[in-house]
């Protein structure tokens, strides 16, 4: 059924373009990891050559349409959820399967691995000598491999959705308490997120741009976690509503896609410059502060509704 | 420096250049010799990094051109090469003064040192007269100097001319080997692709190299 709606068909079909892009970068990087030789003039190297340059430029647009596509995956689970009993945003959408919460994660997961390949990508086109096309290539597989899972998870949750059977709210989601992991965040996600800005701020006040790269991972999960079980209820005015998810509606003003902007864009930028530091060894101070500057938005973006509320109601949720 | 070592160029149904080497020295003269067909343009193509080999190495001042991802191939171009077409590639609607400062668009240099340095050139080549007028309203031998003019401007350390006497009348070429002797003179490498034997026998070369197979 969920099929035929346009958003997943559209997704559907975006699938099978960089499924088709994916396997013959594939094809091309086994090739390159078996042949490549930059100091060979051979008319097999230079065939790879281009053959790099073709797949370079094919991939550098796949990654970037992930992007965007991670949005309308968001956006289409949100609108299926008027079909489904129970489910009152895209959280009840992909609790209906055993795969979605799968998905949702190899989605995140597949598009910092995107910024990290573009970041290569970007690296090795300023210079002359393609330095680090043996190393793009080599990601390809890996990318290759996640992009398969994902793209499977897909299919499987989208086609195991049945409508007749009510699933679970975002209320309940996110307030079972019989998960370890769960627990945990719900308990200490404020402390959490507290020690990884720290974390961040200092690996860039000590300019270490590899561990503010590393910090960044913490900050992006931390981050979540504070979203859903820190910030969110003060967004909805309600300690029982816990959800990353509706924020992104229209009854609140679309707001989550500003926390999700700042945060993917700061550390993302911030895991691009730890991997850009590590393989050149020369730090992009640009990157660098970009991702410090969205990260203090997004702290301040967090900060904004609790402390609003608290100056309103004078109390906490 | 322009070096070629076991240069192979294959297009689906020719190979006009295979296994070939040569090696001009800075500042050098050499002319490129042979019938139609031999494959000179080609490698004036592959020198001035328009195109890559099959195989083989070209080196171009210290550069491995045939390596050069396409960016760094069209900066390769603006900064070391100017080169002088056949058919002269002007654009035909723009003013010849436009034509010979195109190559300069890109860089940063400023609007009035692009002007001088065109009518520097085009006095020298004595078709500033000719600046406000459409580059296709110019008579062949005009054309010609104003792609002289044009491929100089950046003033490239290499300077690639590929059949540049084939429009011209005997007159104009003596003043075209005037022109070269006065880019040899500034100390540039320059390759001409020729089979026109006024060129050839003029002396104007340091080397010949023939690229019959």
């Amino acid at each position: 059924m969920s099929f035929l709606i346009p958003d997943i068909f559209i997704q559907i079909i975006l699938y099978a373009i960089l499924t088709f892009f994916f396997c013959i970068s594939l094809y091309v990087s086994v090739r390159v990891i078996i042949l490549w030789n930059f100091s060979d003039t051979s008319e097999k190297q230079y065939l790879l050559e281009k053959q790099t340059y073709l797949v370079s430029v094919i991939m550098k647009y796949a990654f970037a349409v992930n992007i965007p596509a991670f949005l309308i995956f968001i956006y289409a689970n949100d609108k299926l959820s008027s079909y489904l009993t129970g489910a009152m945003c895209a959280a009840g959408v992909l609790n209906a399967t055993i795969y979605g919460k799968y998905l949702i994660i190899f989605k995140i997961v597949n598009l910092y691995l995107s910024v990290v390949w573009l970041t290569v990508n970007h690296f090795d086109s300023r210079h002359e000598t393609m330095p680090y096309t043996a190393v793009k290539f080599r990601m390809i597989p890996l990318l290759f491999t996640t992009f398969g899972i994902e793209c499977t998870l897909f299919i499987l949750h989208f086609a195991s959705i049945d409508p007749a059977v009510p699933v679970s709210c975002c209320n309940v989601i996110f307030a079972d308490d019989t998960s370890v992991l769960r627990t945990f965040f719900s308990e200490h996600a404020v402390s959490l997120f507290a020690a990884a800005f720290i974390l961040t701020s200092a690996a860039f006040l000590l300019k270490r741009p590899v561990l503010h790269g590393t910090a960044n991972v913490l900050y992006a999960i931390a981050g979540i976690a504070v979203l859903i079980y820190g910030v969110s209820p003060y967004i909805y005015e309600l300690p029982t509503h816990k959800c990353p998810f509706c924020i992104l509606q229209s009854g609140y003003g679309y707001t989550g896609y500003w926390f999700y902007i700042t945060l993917f864009g700061g550390t993302a930028s911030g895991i691009a410059a730890g991997v850009q530091t590590l393989i050149s060894g020369t730090a992009p101070k640009r990157m660098v502060n970009v991702s410090m500057a969205l990260n203090c938005a997004y702290l301040l973006l967090c900060a904004w509704y609790p402390v609003s509320y608290f100056l309103t109601n004078r109390t906490w949720l | 420096m322009i070096k070629f070592i076991s240069v192979t160029k294959r297009y689906k149904d020719s190979v006009p250049v295979e296994d070939f080497s040569m090696e001009i020295s800075a500042g050098e003269t050499a002319i490129l010799s042979g019938r139609s067909g031999s494959g000179k343009t080609t490698i004036l193509a592959l020198a001035a990094a328009l195109t890559r080999p099959t195989s083989g190495s070209i080196e171009v001042n210290g550069k491995q051109t045939a390596k050069l991802p396409e960016e760094f191939a069209s900066l390769f171009r603006r900064e070391s090469v100017g080169i002088i077409f056949q058919n002269y590639n002007l654009m035909p609607n723009l003013s010849t003064l436009d034509n010979v400062t195109l190559p300069l668009l890109p860089t940063k240099t400023p609007f009035r040192q692009q002007r001088e340095r065109a009518f520097e050139l085009m006095e020298k080549l004595g078709i500033d007269n000719k600046a406000k007028i459409a580059a296709g309203r110019l008579s062949g031998g005009e054309q010609q100097r104003a792609s002289i003019a044009r491929a100089l401007i950046n003033n490239p350390p290499i300077v690639l001319a590929d059949e540049p006497t084939s429009n011209l009348d005997a007159k104009l070429t003596d003043k075209l080997l005037e022109i070269f002797a006065g880019i040899k003179a500034e100390g540039r490498t320059l390759l001409i692709a020729t089979h026109d034997k006024a060129i050839t026998e003029s002396g104007i070369a340091d080397k010949i190299i023939r690229t019959e197979k």
